[in-house]
């Protein structure tokens, strides 16, 4: 049996979405890939997890995890012994001519250390199988780049993907939808009779708009010279007008974009307006079994590749060479568990794996997340099985917006009767010691206000930290992702990606389109 | 496009089918013998070929067509998707009858699917590389009858097979779809997971609507 090579060209370290695309653009290249995993599970951040895994992770405490860990390789062990001990039995019975063999029945296992889910949520893990939470509440555009390179890639022969029912923006305590073209600027409550005129222009503007041909510009506006606060102004938009533009078409989650250049703020708009023309309803898609299939599809096209996988694998140590450039990983084997040394000169990792490095990386903020199990659907929203709600931070007196997706069965990320909703914002007063209280509109949205939650609902609260690399990684050859941010979608996502490659290579990353179909015969 | 239809007399069924046992006992070349009557002793992955799909004419008017999940190798350290197991409507499970724990590995999956996988899934069990065993009978390391009763007690099809010689590869796969509910709802696998409701990413930007849809 073959096992792990001596020498890699990359070592990827986590299989969240960045370095699982990244995994897999290399590999296509040709280069040898390593992918290392702690968790047992693809994903890292950005996996979806059934319901004993959610679980294990929101209600069992820090030590109960810690022995089930225990229990595991416990079990492991036992296996591998019980298997070598019963190979002997068989080879000297077989020696013997002795007819009678019969292999010894298992020793007992360990009790596992936490709680099943309540049985409301499935009985086995058949049942908890059924759930599919994604940890992180981020859509697709559709028109947007991982779309792109879901398609390039051959991805998408592998996976499905469905259109999110409806984007809205809550005025007053209402949910609306966005509306992205000139008819529905005219229909929508979100725009007064006022500005319905202007609306019209500024959709027709977005609508239009080629770089290349100035006959589409507008005249008195310079994408890079005026601010985003002077385009509003020289569409005649007004404050509200501008705030849900910003805020539910451009997805800033607050308004320090106002004071920047006009030209990423309207290509975001073009990018909304684009991605909802695609499949209507929305500008959203989202995968069938939720978020974890992305990097578990990424995976798999990265093993076509030949790229090698071990999940349940922890990076001990980097080794550096001389000039202080990486020489080497070290990790206990995947399967014998002895201390492994392997020889590579590039490593790329998740943040998480250098928690408490300063040197390393840095917090440059804190989220606070609900994940919510419903078991009814969300009032407002036209009754659709998906969808998007911003509340604006003006319409809560915070400065940043408050995101909420809800996704129902139709995804296959529930059983029947459940609905997923996930409620996150930038934590604003992080030592303030209640962070779930800043989502608290968020939560009167979905009929959990004032900690209302019926019998078989579920709220799972996470403070999660937002890193970013210390160093770009060329110095030693560290190259470190950054977290999945407050974004609504993956377009920071993908910059990362051809931001890290482009360190790692020197150049720009261009994806080969792969044209094939699977084989047909 | 993928349910039976009983409405005519054809009957077409697509199931999603999944290869499953330790690293090296043949799952790979057992697909390429079934897809493409091939073999090869020093067989590298390659591209593309780890989602392949092949069609059974079960009788005139029946027409199983499978669309097969290999490995791409991310079982070598016990580090299969679930992506790649979920939603399966069948499974081989393989082991190489030189190689004893091969079995063992075997067994631990049956169990697996049987606790986690879809309640209706067909599970065969393959002795492979029966080659081997057929022209120097003292490689063989697991015997025919004690595979055979387990696969009886578990509730599993079960052949001995040589994916060099081709040897049972086929009975193999016809014995599953005729074990495949044909005509229970309609069968699930890449396509069937939406109903068919999914978007189509295939026009990429030119194929949208352009500018002003109003
Ligand atoms: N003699 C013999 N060799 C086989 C047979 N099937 C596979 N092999 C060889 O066993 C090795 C592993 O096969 P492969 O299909 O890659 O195994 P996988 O890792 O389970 O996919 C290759 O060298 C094959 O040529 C068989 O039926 N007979
Ligand atoms: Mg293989």
């Amino acid at each position: 049996m073959g096992d792990l090579n001596e020498e890699y060209d990359i070592v990827v370290v986590g299989t969240g979405l960045t370095e699982c695309i990244l995994s897999g653009v290399f590999g296509s290249e040709g280069k040898k890939v390593l992918n290392i995993d702690a968790n047992s599970y693809y994903g890292g951040e950005s996996a979806s997890l059934n319901m004993f895994d959610m679980w294990k992770k929101f209600r069992w405490s820090e030590d109960q995890r810690r022995q089930e860990d225990q229990r595991k390789k416990d079990i492991e062990t036992m296996e591998n012994e019980e298997r070598e001990a019963e190979e002997k039995r068989r080879a000297a019975a077989k020696e013997a001519g002795d007819d009678s063999y019969k292999p010894l029945p298992k020793g007992e296992r360990p009790p596992q250390a936490g709680p099943n889910p309540p049985e409301h949520y499935g009985k086995d893990m058949r049942s908890w199988n059924q759930w599919h939470i994604s940890l992180i509440p981020k859509f697709l555009m559709a028109d947007g780049e991982l779309t792109r390179i879901l398609h390039q890639t051959g991805v998408t022969n592998y996976i499905e993907l469905l259109s999110v029912g409806g984007s809205f923006v809550v005025k007053k305590g209402v949910p609306s939808r966005v509306p992205s073209t000139r008819m529905e600027a005219v229909k929508s409550p979100l725009v007064s009779t006022m500005q319905k005129y202007y609306m019209q222009n500024f959709l027709q503007f977005i609508a239009n708009y080629k770089e290349e041909d100035a006959s589409t510009h507008k005249s008195d506006l310079n994408l890079d010279k005026n601010t985003m606060r002077e385009a509003y102004k020289i569409f005649g938009l007004d404050s509200w007008t501008s705030e849900f533009i910003g805020h539910a078409m451009a997805l800033y989650s607050d308004d320090s974009y106002l004071d920047r250049p006009a030209r990423e703020p309207i290509e975001r708009i073009i990018l909304y307006v684009k991605s909802m023309a695609r499949f209507g309803n929305s500008p959203y898609i989202f995968p069938i079994y939720g978020l974890g299939e992305l990097p578990e599809r990424f995976s798999f096209l990265s093993a076509v590749y030949g790229g090698t996988y071990a999940l349940n694998t922890p990076l001990q140590e980097i080794l550096y060479d001389d000039s202080g450039r990486v020489s080497g990983v070290k990790f206990p084997h995947p399967i014998t568990k002895e201390e492994t040394v392997i020889k590579t000169k590039k490593v790329i990792a998740d943040p998480t794996y250098f928690l408490g490095d300063s040197k390393r990386i840095r917090a440059t903020g804190k989220l606070v997340r609900a994940i919510c199990i419903l078991d009814h659907p969300v009032e407002g929203t036209d009754n659709v099985e998906s969808a998007q709600i911003i509340i604006p931070a003006s319409q809560t007196g915070r400065k940043h917006d408050i995101y909420i997706s809800v996704l129902s069965s139709v995804f296959n990320v529930c059983p029947k009767g459940f609905y997923l909703a996930s409620v996150s914002t930038v934590l604003e007063d992080p030592e303030g010691g209640n962070p779930h209280q800043e989502l608290e509109a968020g939560f009167e949205r979905l009929g959990l206000g004032s900690g209302r939650l019926g019998e078989k609902e579920e709220k799972f609260i996470s403070v999660v930290d937002i890193y970013e690399p210390v160093e770009d990684g060329t110095r030693d050859n560290v190259f470190i992702s950054r977290s999945y941010d407050a974004a609504t979608h993956f377009e920071s996502t993908t910059d990362d990606v051809k931001d890290i490659y482009k360190r790692v290579e020197g150049k720009d990353l261009v994806i080969k389109e792969r044209k094939e179909q699977p084989e047909e015969q | 496009m993928s349910h039976p239809r009983s409405s005519t007399s054809q009957r077409f069924a697509q199931f999603k089918l999944v290869l499953l046992g330790e690293s090296a006992v043949g799952k790979s070349s057992l697909v390429l013998r079934f897809v493409k009557d091939q073999f090869d002793d020093y067989r590298e992955s390659t591209i593309g070929a780890a989602f392949l799909t092949q069609t059974i004419a079960l009788d005139e008017s029946t027409t199983v067509k499978f669309e097969i999940w290999d490995t791409a190798g991310q079982e070598r350290y016990k580090s299969l998707a679930p992506m790649y197991y979920r939603n399966a409507n069948c499974a081989v499970v393989v082991y190489d009858i030189t190689q004893a724990a091969s079995l063992d590995k075997a067994k631990a999956w049956v169990k697996e699917l049987q606790r986690q996988a879809n309640e209706n899934i067909v599970i065969a069990l393959a002795g492979n590389k029966l080659d081997l065993a057929t022209a120097q009978p003292s490689k063989r390391a697991v015997e025919t009858a004690e595979a055979e009763a387990y696969a009886r007690e578990a509730g599993l099809l079960f052949f001995e097979t040589s994916a060099k010689t081709a040897e049972n590869v086929q009975q193999l796969f016809t014995a599953i779809a005729r074990k495949l509910p044909l005509d229970q709802q309609g069968p699930r696998g890449l396509r069937q997971g939406a109903g068919g409701r999914g978007v189509d990413l295939k026009g990429g930007a030119a194929a949208q609507q352009q500018g002003c849809n109003c």
